[in-house]
C-alpha cells in the first residue's frame, strides 16, 4: 500500500503512525528523552522507513511494529551520543537545554529548510510535486500521469525534464546551496 | 549528458557504463558540474519531500490529539474507566518493566564510553628521564593500547602510581579485547588513594560495572557522581535516567 498511489499510502502511513507512536514515543520518554524529542525521534522514524520500504530494505520479514522500533532504538541511542558530543566538561546544568535540540533540526535546519522553500516557490507548485513523486516517491511516469492531470507519459516526463533544468538553473545560481545540500547526509 | 547522469542518480547503470561515467567525471570539468548541480536538485527534492511527509505526519499527530479531546462522561462510566485506568497503570508497568523497552548495559557503556584524553609529559627536576612514560603515552596516543599496557607497568620510578594505575585502567578498556574486571581493578586503586583522578577513575568504574551487568553497583557510583557533580555528572545523571535491563 505503501507504494500505491498517494491516497492509499497517505492512509497505510496513517494506520502505521497512529498504531505505532505511543509504544515508541514512550520508550524515548522512559530513557530520557522528552516528548518533544520523542515525538521528532518518531516521525523521523517514520520517515526512514518509508524511504526503506522504497528501497526494498524493509522486506516484511519483521512486523512494521518491531521493525520502527529498532529504527526508533538506534536513532535514540546517536542522539544521545551526539548529545554528549556537544556536551563540554563542567558544562553549567542549566545550559542542557542548548544541546537537547530537536533531532528533526539537526537534519534540516532552519536555513536549509528555508532555502530549499524559497527555490521550490521559485518552479511552481505543478514541477514541485511532480519531481517529489518522481524523485522521492519513485512513482514511475505511467503513474504519475493516471494520478495526475497528464494525458501521457510522455508528456509527464518532457514536463520533468523542463521541471528539473528549472530547478538546475536556480541551483547553479546559488552556489552556497549547492553546498548545504553537500553537507547533508541521506 | 543529463540522460546519463540521471541514469547513473537512479542507479540502473551496468559495471561499463560505471566506468566509463566515473572516468569522464574525473576528466571532464564541464561534465563533472553538470553532475554537481544534477545531484544538488535531487538531494533538494528528497528533502523537499521530506519536510513534506513530515507535515503529513504531523497532520496524523493533530487528528490523533482531537481524537483524544474528552467528552462528557457520565458517572457509571467513571467507575469503569478508573478500572480501565489500572488495568493501563499496570500494562504501563509491565512494558516498562519488560526488557524490551530497555538498553542493555553494554549499550549504555558503548554510547559513553570514550577514551580519556592523552597523558601529558611530567616534568621533575628530580627525574627528567621518563622513558617508558613517554613510549606508553605515544602508544596510547596512536591506540596501540597493549603496547601502552607494556610500559605503563615500567613506570613505577617515572611517575605516580596512581597515574600509571589510571592509564592502565583506561587502555584495558580500549585494547581490542578489553579486559573489564581488571580495569576496575587497576582504577580502585585510584579511587582508595590521594589524587586528582579519583572523580575520573570513578566515571569509568562506573561504566565497566555496566558492560558488566553489574547495574545496582554503577548506579550507586553514578549517583555519587551526580551528588558531588563530579567528572561528566551531566552524562552520569542521563545514565541514571535511562532504563537499563538488570
Amino acid at each position: 500500500m505503501i507504494k500505491s498511489n498517494d491516497l492509499e499510502r497517505e492512509n497505510a502511513l496513517r494506520i502505521i503512525y497512529k498504531n505505532n507512536k505511543v509504544k515508541v514515543c514512550s520508550f524515548i520518554l522512559s530513557n530520557s528523552g522528552s516528548e518533544e524529542e520523542a515525538k521528532d525521534i518518531f516521525q523521523e522514524t517514520v520517515i526512514a522507513f518509508y524511504e526503506n520500504v522504497l528501497k526494498n530494505k524493509f522486506k516484511g520479514d519483521s512486523a512494521i511494529s518491531t521493525y520502527l522500533y529498532s529504527i526508533a532504538r538506534f536513532k535514540w541511542l546517536n542522539q544521545i551520543k551526539k548529545n554528549n558530543i556537544r556536551m563540554v566538561h563542567d558544562t553549567e546544568y542549566e545550559q542542557t537545554a542548548d544541546f537537547y535540540k530537536s533531532p528533526m533540526a539537526t537534519m534540516i535546519d532552519d536555513e536549509k529548510k528555508e532555502q530549499i522553500l524559497e527555490v521550490l516557490g521559485s518552479i511552481g507548485s505543478q514541477c514541485k510535486e511532480l519531481l517529489i513523486a518522481s524523485i522521492y516517491n519513485n512513482r514511475s511516469m505511467k503513474e504519475i500521469a493516471q494520478e495526475g492531470d497528464y494525458s501521457s507519459e510522455q508528456i509527464v516526463r518532457n514536463k520533468k525534464y523542463k521541471c528539473l533544468k528549472k530547478l538546475k538553473e536556480l541551483i547553479a545560481e546559488k552556489p552556497h546551496l549547492i553546498q548545504i545540500l553537500k553537507s547533508n547526509i541521506y | 549528458m543529463e540522460n546519463s547522469i540521471e541514469k547513473y542518480l537512479s542507479g540502473t547503470m551496468n559495471s561499463e557504463e560505471l566506468k566509463e561515467f566515473e572516468a569522464r567525471l574525473g576528466s571532464d570539468a564541464i561534465f563533472a558540474e553538470e553532475y554537481a548541480i544534477t545531484l544538488a536538485a535531487h538531494k533538494l527534492i528528497k528533502e523537499a519531500g521530506r519536510i513534506d511527509l513530515k507535515e503529513t505526519l504531523e497532520s496524523f499527530d493533530q487528528e490523533m490529539q482531537s481524537e483524544d479531546a474528552t467528552p462528557v462522561i457520565p458517572i457509571w462510566m467513571k467507575k469503569a474507566l478508573l478500572i480501565a485506568a489500572i488495568l493501563i497503570v499496570l500494562f504501563g508497568v509491565y512494558q516498562f518493566i519488560k526488557p524490551q523497552n530497555s538498553f542493555t548495559g553494554t549499550e549504555v557503556y558503548n554510547t559513553y564510553f570514550e577514551a580519556y584524553s592523552k597523558p601529558s609529559s611530567i616534568r621533575d627536576s628530580e627525574n627528567s628521564k621518563q622513558i617508558n612514560w613517554e613510549k606508553a603515552a605515544s602508544f596510547y596516543s596512536n591506540k596501540e593500547f597493549e603496547k601502552a599496557i607494556l610500559f605503563f607497568n615500567k613506570t613505577a620510578a617515572e611517575v605516580p602510581d596512581y597515574l600509571s594505575s589510571f592509564y592502565t585502567g583506561i587502555s584495558l578498556l580500549s585494547k581490542e579485547t578489553p579486559n573489564y574486571q581488571e580495569a576496575i581493578e587497576h582504577f580502585e586503586l585510584v579511587i582508595n588513594s590521594d589524587n586528582d583522578y579519583i572523580q575520573q577513575a570513578l566515571w569509568y568504574k562506573g561504566l565497566a560495572l555496566l558492560k558488566l551487568d553489574k547495574k545496582e553497583e554503577a548506579m550507586k557510583i553514578f549517583n555519587a557522581i551526580v551528588d558531588t557533580k563530579g567528572f561528566n555528572y551531566l552524562r552520569a545523571e542521563q545514565i541514571i535516567n535511562l532504563t537499563i535491563e538488570d
